[in-house]
């Protein structure tokens, strides 16, 4: 790049390099981070942002390599060495003490105050007026295990701003939170740069990119592959530079042809744990090669409408038929799975797979009845493995071997074991649930292309999503979901700002 | 009548003692993440010192001192192998009861072989009562009539529950066993505090030895601890790891035990029941506190944390 700027840049790598073992996740990386400008960390899953992000902040020890801090030669031993220096870090999972208040958590591990009580009211006091600058309305005095996502995040942002950082490394702050909350964030964010905080931010998605990046470091592998600026680079091209092919990216989406009516609701109401009714009077139907998108704010019955379409959640009025059948929650398995449904639940982690089971047992749940899989009522590996084998290579899986387990896989693997577990069984609905959330580009596509697949063989397809990209890239129709009703359903030709207003309003507004 | 009722009741608070003492050490080694099943067996070990020094010295205080001494090497040893090596932590803690049943009878053995009489500790800690508080009629007999480890440990209520809520390493104590890295990533050594916390646990349930060998009994004897150990084990899932509600608890079995005390004496209920009692109430209280929305229970209590770096 060209040096653009003539004071010397606040942070400089040179040629730093981390291996774990045989892995090189960091391969020689040098690149300078200027004083004021939003950094942004660029990849796929895997691609070595994280380790770079906690090799700056003291988290890991470079194998080889060199940090320059304001042109002095910088090692941070630990987090601790960093906050010395004004470095503070968000992590991608929360730092946070759950049965400690957030000013606690704010103190923790930190000298301030006199001798060793804690000044809490001073403490509060300073926090305060951050959170005014940063227009934050969080209670402090509350336990962390009271306060939602976004709020936890606040936290921790609050954390590293307390100790007056001037770098904040933030590791993929997005993803936990919704799109309202993510863009709110990325507003924030533009703050602390004003406030002359400069932000280095792990990211794989372009929206964020657009929204706040100065500058953008790609990485491939755990190779830089260059350091470009935000204005001056299209998509087309980071995404060149992220996968390292001419890469198309999007879907074909062909029209429709659909058939007979899959699924159907009619009048459906259903309450949550607290019994207050989170589902009223929700109607539609889902047609046999057909998508059928569901939109709104995350919060709006969309937890509820999975749960009550996959008969985990009783109604409390109306009635859901698959294929003319109607179901309850009450359903025996054996005729649940006669109806082939694949479901793709929000949390592939808690309800998708089994984190101590090995990949071939997470393949073969929910099928373990079947004939090819057991002998005298006892399961026969031998006929699972090979189907099991085929799967995996089909949904390149990786790593592909049928005896790890599943929580070693990323979060985009494992988002393809489930589906190969889910599609394979050829499918006649399909219930998805935020399918691609907080997965990269590539494996985003991939299941997008096998959604569509399945539709053009005949599936019907309910899509549950707040991704209003995804939603208008795969839907035939989109129904909006708000406060818990089916207030409005789009029929082909839709605008993305019409979906947003509805989401926003339920159409009160209009 | 009063007197009888002045008797029971200070004789709970007498008995609560050797629960609370206990407990509340527990309390710093669980808030810390680390789970010290080998509360009987420290407790016996400061027991068994404290009378052996004080028969051989004469001094209350040099027990105490023995008892403490013995117990912190028992701890290192027990957090050592823990917290730095990962052994499996409820199974040390039996393996090591057992071992501390067997061996301070053997000691025993070895120092008195079997005598007709039970030796009897030289000099045991006196009562000592508060001036002017103690001739509160009624309260004062109960409360401030007491042996002085008695006040230390209700003082050590208070400083417990302010320690945990108002000071920079009762926080930290808490991180440790709540989010380890969260702790770590603020620059803390967990496995440090972790020890700490074990240490902690040590010489609280020495103290808590020294007070039956050589306050209320005066003598040892084979198996006197007497599930006292488990039982401020089970107070601590009870009381929520809150120093308050551990109290509450250990107050309720300590008038249990002076109940029995009393029915022993005055035999209208077989005080074998009253001797059962407390085990009773250990297992209903667990089953009853067992029904709560969110456990008070530290989230990596009994998870051995590796350093990342």
């Amino acid at each position: 790049m060209a040096n653009r700027t003539a004071a010397p840049p606040l942070l400089r790598l040179e040629a730093v390099t981390k291996r774990f073992g045989p892995l090189t996740a960091n391969d020689h990386i040098s690149l300078d981070i200027h004083q004021g400008e939003v950094h942004v960390l660029f990849g796929e899953n895997g691609a070595g942002k994280s380790t770079l992000a906690n090799l700056i902040y003291g988290c890991l020890q470079p194998t080889s390599g060199a940090i320059y801090l304001n042109g002095q030669p910088a090692r941070f031993r630990s987090p601790r060495d960093a906050a010395a220096h004004s470095i503070g870090m968000v992590h991608q999972h929360f730092m946070l003490v759950p049965t400690l208040s957030g000013i606690k958590n704010l103190l923790l591990g930190l000298d301030y105050g006199r001798g060793p009580l804690l000044d809490l009211r001073q403490a509060w006091e300073r926090a305060q007026t951050l959170c005014e600058q940063y227009h934050v309305d969080i209670d402090l005095n509350k336990e962390i295990w009271k306060l939602s996502v976004g709020e936890q995040q606040w936290v921790e942002i609050l954390k590293a701003l307390f100790l007056d950082s001037k770098i904040l490394i933030l590791d993929e702050p997005t993803a936990v939170l919704t799109m309202q909350q993510a863009e709110l964030l990325m507003e924030r964010i533009l703050d602390m740069k004003r406030a002359g905080i400069t932000v280095i931010m792990v990211s794989h998605k372009l929206k964020e990119i657009d929204r706040a990046a100065d500058r953008i470091s790609v990485l491939r592998r755990g190779k830089l592959i260059g350091t470009v600026y935000a204005r001056e680079t299209s998509h087309e091209q980071l995404v060149e530079m992220m996968l390292g092919s001419n890469h198309q990216l999007g879907v074909e989406n062909p029209p429709k042809t659909p058939g007979k009516p899959v699924l159907e609701l009619d009048r459906v109401s259903a309450c949550n744990s607290e019994r207050l009714q989170t589902l009223t009077d929700v109607t539609f139907q889902v047609r046999g090669g057909e998508i059928f998108g569901i939109a709104g704010v995350s919060g709006n019955g969309q937890t509820d409408l999975y749960e009550a379409v996959t008969a985990l959640r009783p109604l409390a009025a109306g009635q859901i038929k698959i294929h003319g059948q109607p179901i309850s929650e009450t359903i025996h398995y054996r005729d649940w799975s006669a109806l082939k449904v694949a479901e793709i639940p929000e949390d592939r982690i808690q309800n998708g797979s089994i984190g101590s089971m090995t990949l071939e047992e997470n393949l073969i749940f929910g099928r373990h009845w079947d004939k090819r899989f057991r002998r005298w009522g006892i399961l026969n590996r031998r006929a699972a493995a090979p189907l099991a084998a085929r799967q995996l290579e089909d949904y390149d899986v990786r790593p592909a071997e049928l005896g790890c387990r599943a929580q070693a896989l990323s979060g985009g693997n494992l988002q393809k074991l489930l589906l190969s577990r889910e599609l394979s069984g050829q499918p006649r609905l399909i219930v998805a649930a935020q399918p691609t959330r907080g997965l990269d580009i590539i494996a985003e596509e991939f299941i997008w292309k096998q959604l569509l697949a399945a539709r053009a063989q005949g599936a019907a397809c309910l899509l549950i999503s707040e991704d209003l990209d995804e939603l208008a890239a795969l839907s035939d129709r989109i129904g909006v979901l708000y406060k818990g009703r089916l207030v409005r359903i789009f029929d082909g030709d839709f605008s993305l700002s019409q979906i947003g207003s509805w989401m926003i309003h339920g159409g009160e507004a209009q | 009548m009063r007197l009888i009722l002045i008797s029971l009741l200070a004789m709970t608070v007498r008995m609560t003692v050797p629960y609370l003492c206990t407990a509340l050490g527990e309390l710093y080694a669980q808030k810390s993440g680390v789970l010290n099943l080998g509360l009987e067996g420290m407790m016996t070990v400061g027991a068994f010192l404290a009378f052996m020094v004080n028969y051989h010295t004469g001094s209350a205080w040099l027990g105490l001192l023995a008892a403490v001494g013995g117990c912190l090497l028992a701890a290192l040893l027990y957090g050592g192998l823990v917290i730095w090596f990962g052994v499996d932590q409820p199974i040390t803690g039996i393996a090591f009861n057992l071992l501390i049943l067997g061996s301070s009878s053997f000691f025993y053995r070895l120092a008195f072989g079997v005598p007709a009489t039970m030796p009897l500790a030289e000099r045991t800690f006196p009562l000592r009562p508060i001036p002017l508080l103690s001739h509160i009629p009624f309260l004062g007999e109960i409360l401030f009539q007491q042996y002085g480890l008695v006040y230390l440990t209700f003082l050590l209520v208070g400083c417990s529950a302010f320690f945990f809520r108002r000071t920079k390493a009762g926080i930290i104590l808490i991180a440790c066993g709540e989010n380890p890295k969260a702790a770590e990533t603020r620059g803390v050594r967990v496995n440090r505090f972790r020890l700490a916390g074990v240490l902690i646990s040590a010489v609280f349930s020495a103290i808590a030895g020294t007070y039956l060998s050589t306050a209320i009994f005066n003598q040892y004897t084979a198996g006197m601890v007497a599930g006292r150990g488990y039982i401020a084990f089970a107070l601590v899932i009870f009381g929520k790891w809150n120093p308050v509600h551990i109290m509450a608890g250990a107050l309720l079995f300590g008038f249990l035990e002076a109940l029995a005390l009393l029915m022993q004496v005055t035999a209208l209920i077989p005080h074998q029941f009253l001797l059962m009692a407390p085990y009773a109430l250990t297992i209903l209280a667990l089953v009853v506190t067992s029904f709560k929305s969110r456990s008070a229970r530290p989230a990596c209590l009994g998870v051995r944390y590796k350093s990342s770096r």
